[in-house]
């Protein structure tokens, strides 16, 4: 496409929202770059979608205010703010062809007929469907509707895009496709983009940063990396990737006792004394081969899923439990199997130490 | 960024009065709705109701009224009667429409719009021409007479007959509304899932048709326990409630008495009210630019199957329309059955004639471009705006009240009223508008439901995507939900028409002398020992009807015709 | 609002003026809707200037309507109406009382006992009992000659008749029985006849109707519909029941308040004149003004002897609790089988 859209800067401060006695948002701050991409990510009921629909102006908050580009636009309804969106039902216009669809937003703002044609079809050049202008939403494929969507959202160039559970009502294969096209696509046009979603895979995959909320709360915002690397909580660590979570005595503020063994933590514990909940991801374990003086584990489960092998492990002693993400290769060299003996090392640089 | 609180501070003071205008304009366009439906219905039944509390000077005495009425030994067997009248008729209906509505809508049956004209038929035919066929299949002269064992058509047979057929179609519409537009994924879901077809049935079509199988019985229910008109004609002494109001007002001229069983009568229907209300808050939209429409498959058993479920309503339809028609035509019933047209030549007919007659067709076109524009016009702002759920359950309440009151405590209700020196309206007292008015009040309750039906239908975000194209919600409503609501909306507006047509009970107070209604000429008639004129008249009636119909119907497929690219999806 | 409305009845006042200056009197009655264009025409030919708008239905809904508009009424003449509900308006203070022209010629019992009555009567309305000959000999049924007949077991099941708490003709019917036996044999007259008594309806036309179209051999009804279903072909014989039978006059009068009481005047003047009564008697035996009447196809001859005493006062003033004592014993008790 050739005209790009000028993605704009959200802020949100100190938003709160109420339904009678039911908090579904708390203090939620949150600054969005221009151009961004961002997820939120977090179980159902978690007010992810609530957020949504306050920056779109579909809800209003109970307490706290929005920016948009600089302007105040707490109070403004939605048709006064600069956002285009695609709800999980697509909410397409059955009675409309998808040209028309697409150019209902233009005709909203009565842009020339012309202009209206160029705009339309270029749109539907870009999400890929050049020839469908003339055919009817159901005459259409599920993924062919999104991108309809897709399409009128941006036809109007908005500074904010919204997504709503976009791909949630389509195909794996159809979603993986439209995951890395809607991606391309945002970043091509520089549009800011918010999107919810509860598959973090999927959040993963296309965000710039990820936002991730329970009961109403940011529970941490950050880039991929940092909250599948860094997570900022329990909730974070189990809730994004597999996690392995032990109890464990604090030692000192450098080390715990896990059974009969002392671990050394990357960093000072929160507090100094009582039991922590330790965590590691079963890609950080390492497996070697029985030597006799590390520590023994024994397989209990093999599950092949392509590119790695899950496995469980029991450890000897404290009888705990621990998945264990092992490249095939490494697999066949180890001899894993059922009932086979392991040597079990937990990195410390891997460790993760969260409150009990 | 560091956003002060002085910039929120700042943003103008007419903005702000706009925005609030906006967020509040649709509530006081609903609060405008509820004071409509005030002036047409709750301030005139309030007329009539608070004289339960006054004695027949009008002094206020309390529950006096009520103890003598409780007291006087009639109401436990006429309340009773009235609920299992009531109860025994919402099954049978309820039961008899679901298998037409499934027919019809889930088989590939032919002639399906020749069936659905067959099925309507009741509604567009005046009361009497049922009570007659009744008496003419059942009643001791009857043909069938047999049938019934021994036992009386004059009673709670009778009772349930003639309810069950006028009060069919209206459980049809509300039932082919919600189960018309289907979403075949959830067919395919279960297909693929081995579902057997009753499991299917059970598990698909009977949960998606829930929320017009409540309501279909809330109006069945109310409808039968509200009218006089079948038990009076055909119950013999069979006390319900509704007829002891007209003993009470017509025979006795009691109106605090009257007042005393309409308030009674509130209670049964004010129940359903709140049955029904919990049902609904679950209803969510099932049919989405996403959704696949059902298209059945063919299957020669499962269309076979259909035509036997169609069965029992079509040929009990067919066979009171037919006697009717017989009984039009034959020149003394029982004892002279040579047959002519001659109760056919209209000049004939007394009580109003053409006069009445056209009278009644203007009225019944007042009654549908005027109520349809209402009762749309309102369920899309209760629908489709912003409103605070106190206002849309007020609103909802008062849509549905007029289900509750017979005709003729309306009609009553309407002169104490409109009739009162003090009402800046009562200039409209006698004329044809006030029977406008009182028709459209009187049939707002299903045409209310039809259209909030309707609505409930398509997708929930269209107006939320509308706003985020800065269209608004006005123009969502132009282009989007009027031309996906257009089938509801012929539909409301035929129901309009043909019930303005054949109303007795509520008009019957209200016309003037110049403008005399053909239903009611149709009645008066009847009571004068002229069954031919009135069956004469009553077939011209219903034959407008039909024509409405059959206009309707030409709409509704040149509609489909032209909408099927987005209704049925893959041609 | 007011000025608007005065423009509009000025403009309309012009245009009637120029085509001619004839009052509209509106007219509410019972009176049966072929007899009203032939009564209007009638009156019409001796004073075209008043044209007649006619309000008609059933006597229980004509008067509850007169009833309810009690606070602003709309009619300005009653013609046609049964005395009793007459009665209940003069009652409830909506007459204008007035001695219209020839008022003496009426006999007492057809006209209102003040001075200057409030209503005056044009006809009597007769009970009368319909037998269908053909169902009546299929059944084996004897012709009754007497009410005390009905009661007699071989009718068991076969006699339909108005409920009083609904009917006017029910009312009428149970009223006559009470003044001529007296109360209490009254009521076991009654007693006798609820056993044979297969249904009570709502209409007093209808068990008349019924026993036309063979829906039971007979039916408690009254004569004047028995005797236009008979010319309509029906196999009725009307049985007038030899102890004497229950009447209500049909009467006219005019509503307090009119804006045209001297066109109101007029009709009523004309509704008691001699030319009147001998258009009632094309199909009423009896008219309220003596040495008139003819017989009528149908009718008996000696129709005014047959009809009892009728004391409508008494009527008027203990209809509440003959209901309620009617109700208690037929109502409840047929339910409760």
């Amino acid at each position: 496409m050739k005209q790009s859209i000028q993605g704009s800067r959200l802020v949100v401060k100190n938003v709160g929202k109420h339904f009678g006695d039911f908090c579904a948002l708390r203090d939620i701050n949150l600054e969005v770059e221009p151009g961004e991409l961002v997820c939120f990510l977090g179980p159902s009921g978690c007010g992810k979608t609530t957020l949504l629909r306050i920056i779109a102006g579909l809800e209003t908050q109970s307490s706290g205010s929005l920016y948009q580009g600089g302007d105040d636009i707490s109070l403004k309804p939605p048709h006064a703010r600069d956002f285009g969106i695609v709800f999980q039902s697509y909410a397409l216009f059955p009675n409309m062809t998808v040209a028309d669809n697409v150019a209902y937003g233009l005709r909203s703002v009565g842009a020339p007929k012309q202009q209206i044609q160029h705009r339309v079809c270029e749109l539907l050049t870009t999400v890929g469907l050049p020839d469908q202008a003339k055919k009817y939403p159901t005459q259409l494929s599920g993924g062919q509707q999104q991108r309809v969507a897709l399409a009128r959202a941006l036809a109007p160039s908005p500074g904010l895009l919204l997504l709503d559970e976009p791909l949630s009502a389509l195909d794996a294969k159809v979603r993986n496709h439209l995951r890395a096209e809607i991606r391309h696509l945002q970043q091509q046009l520089g549009v800011t983009t918010i999107m919810v979603t509860h598959d973090q895979e999927e959040a993963l995959a296309m965000a710039d940063r990820v936002v991730v909320m329970n009961n109403g709360v940011i529970e941490q915002v950050g880039t991929p990396v940092e909250v599948y690397q860094q997570p900022a909580s329990a909730f974070v660590a189990e809730f994004i990737g597999a996690m392995n979570f032990m109890d464990s005595a604090a030692v000192n503020d450098r080390s715990v006792q896990l059974g009969s063994r002392v671990l050394h933590l990357p960093k000072p514990l929160p507090r100094g004394k009582g039991v922590v909940r330790l965590a590691i991801r079963p890609e950080d374990v390492h497996l070697q081969p029985i030597t006799g003086d590390g520590w023994e584990a024994q397989v209990n489960t093999l599950d092949y899923l392509g590119a790695f092998v899950r496995t469980q492990v029991t450890l000897r002693g404290c009888g705990l439990r621990l998945l264990v993400d092992v490249d095939p290769r490494s697999a066949r060299e180890l001899g894993l199997a059922q009932g086979a003996w392991v040597n079990v090392t937990l990195p410390s640089d891997s460790l993760h130490c969260f409150a009990a | 960024m560091n956003l002060s609180a002085s910039t929120a501070a700042s943003v103008p003071l007419s903005e702000k009065a706009q925005q609030l205008a906006q967020r509040w304009g649709y509530t006081l366009l609903l609060l405008l709705g509820c004071g409509v439906l005030t002036l047409l219905v709750l301030a005139p039944l309030y007329t009539l109701l608070s004289k339960s509390v006054k004695n027949k000077a009008g002094d206020f005495v309390g529950l006096d009224n009520f103890a003598q009425y409780l007291g006087s030994g009639a109401v436990e067997s006429a309340l009773f009667n009235s609920l299992w009248v009531a109860g025994l008729s919402t099954v049978v209906v309820v039961l008899l429409a679901f298998m037409a509505a499934w027919a019809l809508t889930r088989t590939r049956l032919p002639l399906t719009g020749l069936i659905r004209g067959i099925l309507v038929v009741p509604i567009l035919a005046p009361s009497l021409l049922s009570a007659i066929s009744l008496v003419y299949l059942f009643g001791n002269q009857g043909v069938l007479k047999s049938w019934l064992f021994g036992a009386e058509i004059y009673g709670p047979i009778g009772v349930v007959l003639g309810s069950c057929f006028w009060t069919f179609p209206h459980a049809l519409m509300i039932l082919l509304t919600a189960m018309e537009n289907a979403d075949g994924r959830h067919y395919e879901a279960a297909t693929s899932l081995k579902a057997s077809p009753w499991r299917i049935f059970l598990t698909v079509t009977v949960p998606s048709a829930r929320y017009g199988l409540v309501s279909a019985a809330f109006v069945v229910f109310t409808l039968v326990i509200t009218d006089f008109g079948v038990p009076k004609v055909i119950g013999g002494q069979f006390d319900v409630l509704a007829t002891d109001i007209y003993k009470q007002v017509v025979g006795q001229q009691r109106f605090e008495m009257g007042a005393v069983v309409s308030v009674l009568l509130l209670l049964p229907a004010l129940l359903a009210f709140v049955a029904d209300r919990y049902v609904q808050r679950k209803q969510t939209a099932s049919f989405t630019a996403q959704s696949t429409p059902y298209k059945p498959r063919a299957n020669k058993a499962r269309d076979w199957f259909g035509a036997l479920m169609l069965l029992p309503a079509v040929v009990f339809i067919l066979a009171i329309i037919g006697m009717a028609i017989y009984a039009s035509l034959v020149t003394f019933w029982p004892y002279n059955l040579e047959m002519s047209f001659r109760n056919y030549q209209f000049d004939l007919m007394d009580g109003g004639g053409w006069g009445a007659y056209i009278n009644s067709v203007q009225m019944a076109l007042g009654a549908m471009v005027f109520g349809t524009a209402l009762v749309f016009f309102n369920a899309w702002l209760m629908e489709r705006t912003p409103q605070p759920s106190g206002l849309k359950g007020l609103f909802h309440l008062l849509s549905l009240l007029p289900l509750a009151v017979p005709g003729l405590v309306l009609g009553l209700s309407y002169i104490f009223f409109f009739n009162d020196p003090n009402n800046p309206l009562n200039m409209i007292y006698g004329s044809l508008l006030i029977l406008i008015l009182c028709t459209v009040a009187h049939f707002y309750a299903v045409s209310h439901l039809t259209a909030i039906t309707a609505l409930k239908q398509l997708d929930r975000e269209f107006e939320a995507v509308g706003e985020s194209l800065k269209a608004s919600r006005w123009r969502v409503l132009v282009t989007v939900t009027l031309p996906l609501c257009l089938p509801a909306i012929l539909d409301v507006a035929l129901y309009l028409f043909v019930n303005a047509m054949t109303t007795v009970s509520a008009v019957v107070f209200l016309y003037g002398h110049d403008s005399q209604l053909a239903s009611v000429a149709v009645l008066n008639m009847d009571e004068a020992g002229d069954i031919a004129p009135a069956a004469a008249m009553a077939v011209l009636i219903t034959i407008t009807c039909a024509g409405a119909k059959l206009v309707q119907g030409l709409l509704r497929f040149w509609l489909d015709r032209s909408t099927r690219a987005w209704r049925q999806g893959k041609v | 609002m007011k000025k608007l409305k005065s423009a509009l009845a000025f403009s309309l006042c012009a245009a009637a003026a120029g085509v001619q200056a004839q009052t509209e009197l509106t007219v509410y009655t019972a009176l049966e809707a072929d007899d009203l264009k032939r009564y209007a025409q009638s009156f019409n030919d001796d004073h075209p200037d008043i044209k007649i708008n006619w309000v008609r239905d059933s006597t229980g809904i004509v008067t509850a309507r007169l009833l309810a508009e009690k606070e602003n009424p709309r009619a300005d003449v009653v013609w046609g109406l049964a005395g009793t509900s007459l009665l209940m308006l003069k009652n409830e203070g909506m007459l204008a009382p007035y001695a219209p022209e020839g008022l003496e010629n009426l006999s007492p019992k057809f006209r209102d006992r003040d001075e200057v009555p409030s209503w005056v009567g044009m006809n009597a309305w007769m009970a009368a009992v319909c037998v269908n000959t053909i169902e009546a000999e299929n059944e084996g049924l004897p012709m009754p000659s007497s009410w005390e007949d009905l009661t007699k077991p071989v009718y068991q099941g076969h006699v339909v008749m108005p409920n009083p708490n609904s009917s006017g003709t029910g009312f009428l019917d149970v009223s006559a029985w009470l003044q001529m036996m007296g109360e209490d044999e009254g009521w076991a007259f009654m007693d006798g006849l609820h056993n044979n008594i297969s249904r009570y309806t709502h209409s007093g036309s209808k068990p008349c109707k019924m026993a036309a179209s063979g829906e039971t051999p007979i039916g408690v009804s009254f004569a004047f519909r028995g005797a236009r279903l008979k010319d309509q072909g029906a196999p009725l014989e009307l049985v007038f029941p030899e102890e004497g039978l229950g009447w209500e006059v049909e009467a006219a009068g005019i509503i307090k308040g009119t804006s045209k009481l001297d066109a109101a005047q007029t009709l009523v003047d004309w509704a008691i004149s001699r030319e009147a009564m001998e258009m009632y008697n094309e199909g009423f035996a009896i008219v309220a003004m003596p040495g008139v009447a003819k017989p009528v196809k149908h009718f008996p001859e000696n129709a005014d002897e047959l009809i009892i005493e009728n004391d409508f006062a008494w009527a008027a003033e203990n209809r509440e609790a003959i209901l309620s004592k009617w109700q208690k014993r037929y109502d409840t008790k047929s339910e409760a089988q």
